[in-house]
């Protein structure tokens, strides 16, 4: 038992400088300001479709009922340029790292307030849900309010103010003392969670026939595009319930829009069945990113190839969830190598460097991700 | 998402809403209510129909009762009416009932069976279900 109990406090709460999440938030922050603004959790609060056919679910439904607690939806007119305005200000704030924690903090809270209302009115988005999760775990995990702002004036407040030289190593002062990384683990088991549930999902609907091909053949031949939503029904459905149509219509189906290398594999059912196969391996065994170096290795690199699958031969971009990737990656280990190496050979041209980062940044990354972890707490 | 198994002989089936005037017919979009068929069907669906799945999350409505449902469809509908009647289209006006039919479509989506599932009677506000077997 204490073994288990030594085990999870290190998995979660022993120092390292490894992941360096003040680089995840950089990128975060840049995909969320570069998202689409339709991605935004925003601006559908801003202007929902036909806000006068909407039925508030709880609890919007609830504080309503309170009467002097109504939740304003959409967001009245007058105030949308002042929440426009505050919210992109929190977004740069966060990206430059100037009273991150704060800007942080308001922001994912903002964030989520925005996503949590759409939901309360039975729209659940699935693309930016995670995202929203993650934002809320960059605000309160330690080692988010590293690379900041606020840390380059930290560093020139104590070299000029007490040493008056500037001595100490500004790179160093930026990553940051190592920290607990419970908060990128924690968007990893998020991550699994999600596409878990979805694995399961799949087989609590569908069983071991979704993998036979024919659901993806479907969405892949452009069969879901058609000028009605389409529903299907479930031949055991409750007998109680067969008094409304006689069918016991139970679900919507979703839209995909194919693309010709879609349209190309919808035609040979081999591929459809393979990739569904493949799917299905891929969510249900997520969760073996835990199991070790290797398998995380290997379930992100696959994440990647799903993703970019789903976004290429579907139209269903989900590259939130991909960017969630980029919170488990050694920067620190990967750019201190490339800096080494740039130092030993400066003749090297910038795009060679940039191409050896890479290399360096996934070899370090994938590879060697706990190489610094000593080195990073000899500092301290 | 895409849990639902879907293949070709799979009956796929749509909502219609049919406003009925004195001497006229006409089929209700998603348009006339400044919404996209896939959200407008899909909040009726939330909202009012309910999902008669066993393991369904889309407002599963186990053990739904003839008056509860006609109560969330005729509190849609009324929402939906006032939304028709703001837009002042001449082809809109004198719509006196909305008729909800369940379609079944084949795999070219077009209709090969229609159930007329129960009319909303825009003066009284009220819905009354009407399919049988």
């Amino acid at each position: 038992m204490r073994f288990l109990v030594a085990k999870w406090n290190r998995f979660w709460f022993e120092p390292t400088s490894q992941y360096q999440f003040g680089v995840f938030r950089i990128l975060f922050m840049v995909w969320f300001i570069a998202a689409d603004r339709a991605d935004r959790p925003l601006s559908v609060v801003l202007y929902p479709q036909s806000p006068e056919l909407m039925e508030p679910q709880f609890p919007v439904a609830l504080l309503n009922a309170l009467g002097e607690l109504s939740v304003p939806y959409p967001i009245p007119e007058e105030y949308r340029a002042m929440v426009v305005a505050a919210f992109t200000l929190l977004l740069w704030t966060s990206l430059v790292g100037i009273l991150t924690r704060p800007s942080l903090a308001l922001l994912a809270v903002a964030n989520l307030y925005f996503e949590g209302l759409h939901s309360s009115f039975g729209l659940f988005s699935h693309a930016t849900s995670l995202p929203s999760l993650a934002l809320l775990v960059l605000a309160a995990a330690p080692g988010s309010t590293s690379w900041s702002g606020d840390g380059v004036l930290l560093w020139f407040w104590r070299n000029v103010r007490h040493r008056g030289s500037f001595k100490s190593d500004l790179f160093r002062s930026l990553a940051g003392p190592a920290v607990a990384p419970w908060g990128p683990r924690l968007i990893l088991v998020l991550l699994a969670i999600v596409y878990f549930a979805s694995g399961v999902s799949k087989l609590r609907h569908s069983g071991l026939q979704w993998a036979d091909g024919e659901t993806l053949n479907y969405y892949l031949s452009g069969k879901s595009i058609t000028n009605w939503t389409q529903f299907v029904a479930d031949p055991a459905v409750l007998l109680s319930q067969d008094w409304r149509d006689g069918v016991g219509v139970g679900a919507y189906l979703y839209r995909a829009i194919p693309t010709p290398p879609g349209v190309f594999i919808a035609r040979h059912r081999a591929l459809t069945c393979v990739l569904s196969i493949l799917t299905l391996l891929f969510e249900l065994g997520f969760p073996l990113v835990f199991c070790g170096r290797r398998w995380r290795i290997f379930f992100l690199l696959a994440g990647v190839g799903f993703h970019t699958g789903t976004a290429k031969l579907m139209g269903i971009p989900f590259w939130g969830y991909t960017v969630m990737y980029l919170a488990v990656i050694d920067w620190r280990g990967a750019l201190e190598a490339t800096l080494r190496r740039g130092k030993s050979r400066p003749s090297r041209s910038c795009s060679k460097n940039a191409v050896r980062f890479l290399i360096s940044f996934s070899s370090q990354s994938l590879f060697q991700g706990g190489k610094y972890n000593s080195c990073s707490q000899q500092e301290n | 998402m895409f849990a639902h198994y879907v293949a070709e002989e799979t009956p796929r089936y749509a909502f219609r809403f049919i406003g009925e005037g004195e001497n006229f017919e006409i089929e209700l979009h998603a348009s006339y209510v400044d919404s996209e068929e896939s959200e407008n069907k899909r909040m009726f669906f939330l909202y009012a129909y309910g999902g008669a799945i066993h393991v369904s999350h889309f407002q599963l409505r186990k053990g739904d009762l003839k008056g509860a449902f006609e109560r969330r469809v005729a509190r849609y509908f009324r929402r939906y009416f006032s939304v028709l009647e703001k837009r002042y289209e001449e082809r809109l006006r004198g719509i006196q009932r909305i008729r909800l039919e369940l379609v079944r479509v084949n795999s070219e989506s077009r209709v090969i069976e229609v159930r007329t599932i129960g009319h909303y009677d825009t003066k009284s506000e009220t819905f009354q279900h009407t399919w049988s077997p």
